[in-house]
């Protein structure tokens, strides 16, 4: 869906919020130059590669900033390799980012000391500030005022967002997935509600039992059509708690549909998730048992499926790393895994080759423990 | 695609490189160059509204990993082959001779160095997250046609710019100190923190 932002008031309000920022940033003579752009870009990307676990402090004039060096991209990296740069907390630097002061004392402990402190060097003698975090988000002081890495986001939502983990940590992520699946609030949303089982009741006409009885019994039924209700709920838990692209039912060029996709936030390596269901649900008009899936749809039926998914991929050339094959089950009894004892006879030959870049998840068993 | 059009965007390949290792970016990766090029292309109509596009020689198709032009795809190769990039096992490359370097007009030059260092506040590695959040890749991706991704004189990018630039004008009382530049800037803050919002 395109943003619009002149209907959005809550956008709007921001701006207002902002104004100060906004105006200062485009107008204080700073900000807005190649120079500081420049700079503010340097530091941050030699404090990635040069790793540090202490704050760092460079100062420079309006005037050498103005006049930063064509070659900064190189006397940077000289900079950060420097040992008064090491040793010290604070260095001045002219426009060739050497070092023309240092000290090394300590900055104010109280994190609103320290920015006044920071505030007061800027505005006492005309010098911009740049605080570099060890993760390298910026902070910098100019004319007395204090900006941020951005003027949307805070630099503790930028450190937020790069603790999220990574790609390669899908399956821890997956496993701290399946702890949420005992949260009533998450599984509620899979199972048909108490006054739907009752209503089911009357409609088959179940009357010699009660109705405790009969929703203890029926407590398993899923809604209709589980499947949107299951991918969305674990492609959801995914971009909250990683650093990746999720893409949702990307079409393939033979029009196969992948079920979720994922790529690192680099766009350069790709995984998918096929998402299925045992158990049963409730049919489309709520009046009597729907569709039932057991472990024959999973073994081997989505196993080939993926494998020709991975297989398809590979024909397109992309950067297909591993295809996993997810299982929620909600079946009523307690039962195995439905990945267990893969039956390969079963799968064609020229989709075997690919079983290495294919895994099964632990089934996702989810119970209606305490139905609503 | 003729001898005239590979130089020219031989030319456009050397000078980002060049220009990125000004930012310290002493490699880059050949994905990224092509969504690069494409932001300068759909960006570049926010800054001049006429048909008359300054990258309309990139013709750019969707695929999972971000926009893809033939033409990048091929220069690149050339550059290699001919020893002007040095490519590594990641499938980044690396400027290594100055030929072709900045042998364009001054506009073109400037906006290269804008959209850099636009973009070269969040890294290389967050391009691609603007990739997929920019409105005209997102509804050509949507559309899940393997056509061209049409740059006209009213795509989405642009709308979406112009209402964004709008929002400014309804709402703060004296907006004629933020250039289009600017404008483009703030827009990429407001996505980041859109992206890291999650």
């Amino acid at each position: 869906m395109i943003m619009k932002f002149t209907d959005n008031q809550e956008f709007k309000a921001l701006l207002q919020a902002k104004q100060k920022d906004i105006q200062q940033r485009t107008s204080d003579g700073v900000q807005e130059t190649a120079q500081f752009q420049k700079m503010r870009t340097l530091l941050s990307g030699c404090r990635r590669k040069y790793e540090e676990t202490d704050y760092r402090l460079v100062i420079i004039s309006k005037g050498e900033l103005q006049s930063l060096s064509e070659q900064a991209n190189e006397f940077v990296e000289q900079l950060f390799k420097e040992p008064t740069f090491i040793t010290n907390r604070t260095v001045k630097v002219n426009s060739r980012l050497e070092i023309i002061d240092s000290n090394n004392d300590p900055f104010p402990e109280e994190n609103n000391d320290a920015r006044r402190y920071f505030t007061l060097i800027s505005k006492d003698s005309d010098l911009i500030c740049f605080l570099i975090d060890p993760d390298s988000t910026i902070n910098y002081f100019i004319d007395g005022n204090e900006y941020g890495d951005g003027i949307f986001y805070t630099s503790s939502s930028r450190k937020a967002y790069e603790e999220l983990k990574t790609i390669d940590k899908l399956e821890e992520v997956l496993e701290d997935y399946r702890k949420t699946l005992r949260i009533q609030d998450t599984y509620v949303k899979f199972f048909i509600p108490k006054s739907q089982i009752k209503a089911l009741k009357t409609f088959k006409g179940e009357v010699d039992i009660s109705d405790d009885k009969y929703i203890q019994n029926n407590k398993h039924l899923l809604r209709n059509k589980p499947e949107e209700c299951f991918r969305e709920d674990i492609r959801n838990y995914i971009k909250r708690h990683m650093r990746v692209v999720v893409y949702r039912e990307l079409m393939m060029e033979n029009l196969d549909r992948l079920d979720i996709e994922l790529l690192d936030e680099t766009g350069r390596d790709l995984y998918f998730l096929e998402i299925k269901w045992v158990g049963q649900c409730i049919n489309a008009d709520g009046n009597d048992y729907g569709t039932k899936y057991t472990t024959s749809r999973v073994n081997p039926d989505a196993v080939i499926q993926v494998l020709g998914y991975i297989n398809q991929l590979l024909e397109e050339d992309q950067n297909i790393k591993i295809g996993y094959l997810v299982v929620f089950d909600a079946r009523k009894d307690d039962s195995p895994d439905t990945g267990v004892d893969i039956k390969t006879e079963r799968i064609p030959d020229e989709l075997k080759k690919h079983l290495h870049r294919y895994k099964k998840v632990d089934d996702f068993r989810v119970v209606n423990i305490n139905p609503r | 695609m003729n001898k005239d059009e590979l130089v020219k965007v031989n030319i456009d390949i050397m000078t980002i490189a060049a220009h990125a290792r000004k930012i310290g970016w002493e490699t880059i990766s050949v994905s990224t160059l092509q969504r690069f090029i494409y932001l300068l292309k759909v960006l570049y109509s926010f800054i001049n509204s006429s048909e008359n596009n300054l990258f309309n020689q990139y013709h750019f198709n969707v695929t999972t990993f971000g926009p893809y032009s033939e033409l990048i795809y091929r220069s690149v190769v050339f550059l290699l082959s001919t020893r002007r990039l040095e490519g590594d096992m990641d499938g980044d490359v690396k400027i290594i001779s100055k030929d072709g370097v900045d042998e364009m007009d001054t506009e073109r030059i400037n906006w290269i160095d804008s959209i850099l260092l636009i973009l070269g506040k969040y890294g290389e590695n967050k391009i691609f997250g603007f990739i997929v959040n920019d409105p005209l890749y997102d509804v050509s991706v949507k559309s899940n046609l393997p056509s061209e991704i049409q740059v006209t004189s009213e795509n989405e990018t642009l709308l979406v710019l112009n209402d964004f630039k709008k929002a400014f004008e309804d709402t703060l009382p004296d907006t004629t100190s933020i250039s289009k530049e600017e404008y483009i800037s703030l827009y990429f803050d407001y996505i980041f923190s859109q992206i890291i919002k999650g």
